[in-house]
Formats: C-alpha cells, sequence, structure tokens
C-alpha cells in the first residue's frame, strides 16, 4: 500500500512546486515558439556583431628543456636573501623618518621641546652640533654633526639621561669619514614609538 | 560544509599558535650583573647595594641576533626613601653602538618589587643592556635590581 502511494504524493509534490510559467510555455502554440526561437537567433547575431575580436597570446617556446624560467617568475620563486641586522635597522630608521613627516606638528609642544633639547645638547654634548633639531607631534628629530668618531660614541652617554631623551630615543649613524652625523629619533612622554 | 567549516577553524587557531610562538621572551637573573664598584653583593633575591654609596650596576641580555627586542623589564626594590633606582635600557648594534636608549626610575619607596619597563623603537638588536643606578641601603633594607626580562621577535 505505502509503495503504490509513494509515487503519487510525489508526482503531486513536483507539480504543486513545477514553476507555472514552464507549463505554460510547454502549452504555447508552435507559432509562438518559433518567433520566440526567431528573435532569440536575432539578438545572437546582433550581440556576435558587437564583440571585439578574441586576441589569443601563445606563450613562448621554451629555450631550454631543464625548466628554466622567465626572468619574472625567476624573481617571485626564489627565497630574498635575507636582510642583514644592519639593513633592518636602515629600514627601522626609515620607517621613524617617514612617521615623523607625516605627523601633524603640535605647535606648542613643538616649540617647547625643540627649545629644550637644544639647550640639552649644548649642555650636555658640547662637542656636537646641532645641524637640525624639529619636532612633531610625537616625535623629534634631532641630527647632530660631529668632528671626531669619539665625540660621537660618547653621544650617549651625554644625553641619554638628560630630561627630554629620558622616555626614549632611536639613534642612526652617518659614519661618513669627515661628515660624521647621528640623527636622533626623540619620543614624547605618553606616546610610543610604536603606535 | 561542517567538515569545510572545521577545517578552517583549525587552521586559523594553528595560524595564532604560530603567530604567539614566533615571539619570546627571556628572563634572566640579577646574578648576570656586575657593577664597577665594591659595595654590592649578590644573593637570592638579587643584586644589592650594602653601604651608603649608590652603585651601578650593568646587566647584560642575550636575545637573538637581529632579533626586534619590543620590551625590557627590570623588577627592582626600592628601599631608600630619597634616592630611587634608575635604570638606562640600551638596544646594541652589532657594532656594541646603542641604537635605542631610555630611563626608567622606580618611584617612593616600598618593601614591594617595582617593574620598570620599555618598549623601545622598532630594532634589529645585536644586544641589551641595562645600566642601573642604585640608591644607598637604609634601615628600611638594600635596594637592588632582581630579575629582569626581554621579549623580542625574530
Amino acid at each position: 500500500m505505502v509503495l503504490a502511494v509513494t509515487p503519487v504524493a510525489v508526482g503531486l509534490i513536483l507539480w504543486a512546486f513545477l514553476p507555472r510559467r514552464v507549463a505554460q510555455q510547454a502549452a504555447a502554440p508552435p507559432e509562438v515558439l518559433m518567433q520566440e526561437v526567431q528573435a532569440l537567433k536575432g539578438e545572437v547575431g546582433r550581440l556576435r556583431d558587437q564583440a571585439q575580436p578574441r586576441v589569443y597570446l601563445v606563450p613562448p617556446t621554451p629555450v631550454e628543456a631543464t625548466g628554466a624560467l622567465a626572468p619574472a617568475e625567476s624573481a617571485a620563486t626564489e627565497p630574498q636573501p635575507e636582510r642583514t641586522p644592519e639593513q633592518k635597522q636602515k629600514d627601522a630608521a626609515e620607517a621613524l623618518e617617514v612617521k615623523f613627516e607625516t605627523e601633524p606638528i603640535d605647535a606648542a609642544w613643538s616649540v617647547a621641546m625643540t627649545r629644550e633639547i637644544r639647550e640639552a645638547v649644548s649642555s650636555a654634548a658640547p662637542e656636537s652640533r646641532v645641524l637640525q633639531a624639529n619636532c612633531a607631534t610625537s616625535l623629534c628629530r634631532i641630527v647632530l654633526g660631529h668632528d671626531a668618531a669619539d665625540d660621537q660614541r660618547k653621544l650617549l652617554a651625554q644625553v641619554v639621561a638628560v630630561k627630554p631623551f629620558r622616555e626614549g630615543v632611536f639613534y642612526d649613524y652617518d659614519q661618513t669619514p669627515n661628515a660624521l652625523k647621528t640623527t636622533l629619533f626623540v619620543i614624547r612622554q605618553g606616546y610610543s614609538f610604536r603606535d | 560544509m561542517k567538515i569545510i567549516r572545521s577545517l578552517g577553524a583549525i587552521a586559523l587557531a594553528s595560524l595564532v599558535v604560530v603567530t604567539t610562538a614566533s615571539a619570546e621572551e627571556r628572563g634572566y637573573s640579577a646574578a648576570l650583573c656586575s657593577s664597577n664598584t665594591t659595595n654590592t653583593f649578590f644573593e637570592d633575591f638579587g643584586i644589592n647595594v650594602v653601604n651608603l654609596s649608590p652603585a651601578t650596576v650593568f646587566c647584560g641580555a642575550a636575545p637573538i641576533v637581529g632579533a626586534d627586542v619590543n620590551r625590557i623589564q627590570a623588577a627592582v626594590y626600592d628601599r631608600n626613601s630619597t634616592g630611587d633606582v634608575c635604570c638606562t635600557m640600551l638596544v646594541l648594534g652589532a657594532d656594541g653602538m646603542p641604537i635605542s636608549s631610555a630611563s626608567r626610575c622606580s618611584t617612593g619607596s616600598s618593601s614591594s618589587v617595582q617593574t620598570l619597563s620599555v618598549v623601545p623603537p622598532v630594532n634589529a638588536a645585536g644586544s641589551v643592556l641595562l645600566s642601573c643606578n642604585v640608591p644607598p641601603a637604609t634601615p628600611s633594607g638594600f635596594s637592588r635590581v632582581s630579575v629582569y626580562r626581554v621579549r623580542s621577535s625574530p
């Protein structure tokens, strides 16, 4: 009994959920269907005429059978040599340079801090010349010139405990002979280098 | 669908574990510190200043060379109401030149530990050095550097 009723029930369910449009189309007269087919053919032809000709790129024949890669592919797949600590340090200095250059300027703090730093350097490290000193909002950038390598080496000991430099300083050294320079990035109290 | 979601969750969880595992923190005892004065001694709880003169204590740390040292902390005891324990924390480059510096001091005076902490700028460290000024002993006890730790990422 159940076996006989099941196909009937399934058939009823399918009929109930079958889209009416399909049923109507199936019942449409042949001449209407022919008109629709002709209209579709016309539409396809029009689209073909509008379409741009396709361009096929043929890959070049490999030069060698050893599986040599094109230069671009080779560069993408070869492992890049790991950056040395010195290179990473230069990257860090450049990142701070960008951060400093893109910061807005807190005018009141900037003027006061720049003055304080200039005074601190001339008092604590008189052998060093302040070539540039500017402050933005969270960072100051100070470029110091030195006449001797010793002056550059002892800079830290001279300034590290002085007030404007206590919060945190990043040092970037330029050891070009006769043009010794140290760039100091000084962080403002309450801010972090890593914000 | 459930299986795909579960696999995705497992992959994400693994990523978190890997990311967490890539940073490391190393702890050091002040037994590794040295001083250029004779008024210090080391016992279980740190390196102490024993008389009425202050002392400077130098403590080295060994992060992986080229790693980014992103936090340095020192646990200190300040038992002197007129002087503080002040540590200058340096990240040194491969040539020994400092690439970052910062100074932190304890506040007040108490029998509790105080943590001095610095977050240096992004760097490629050669090593780490702490230089701590420790005030003289008082009837309250010895001021000292106890332990210190360095966190870094490769």
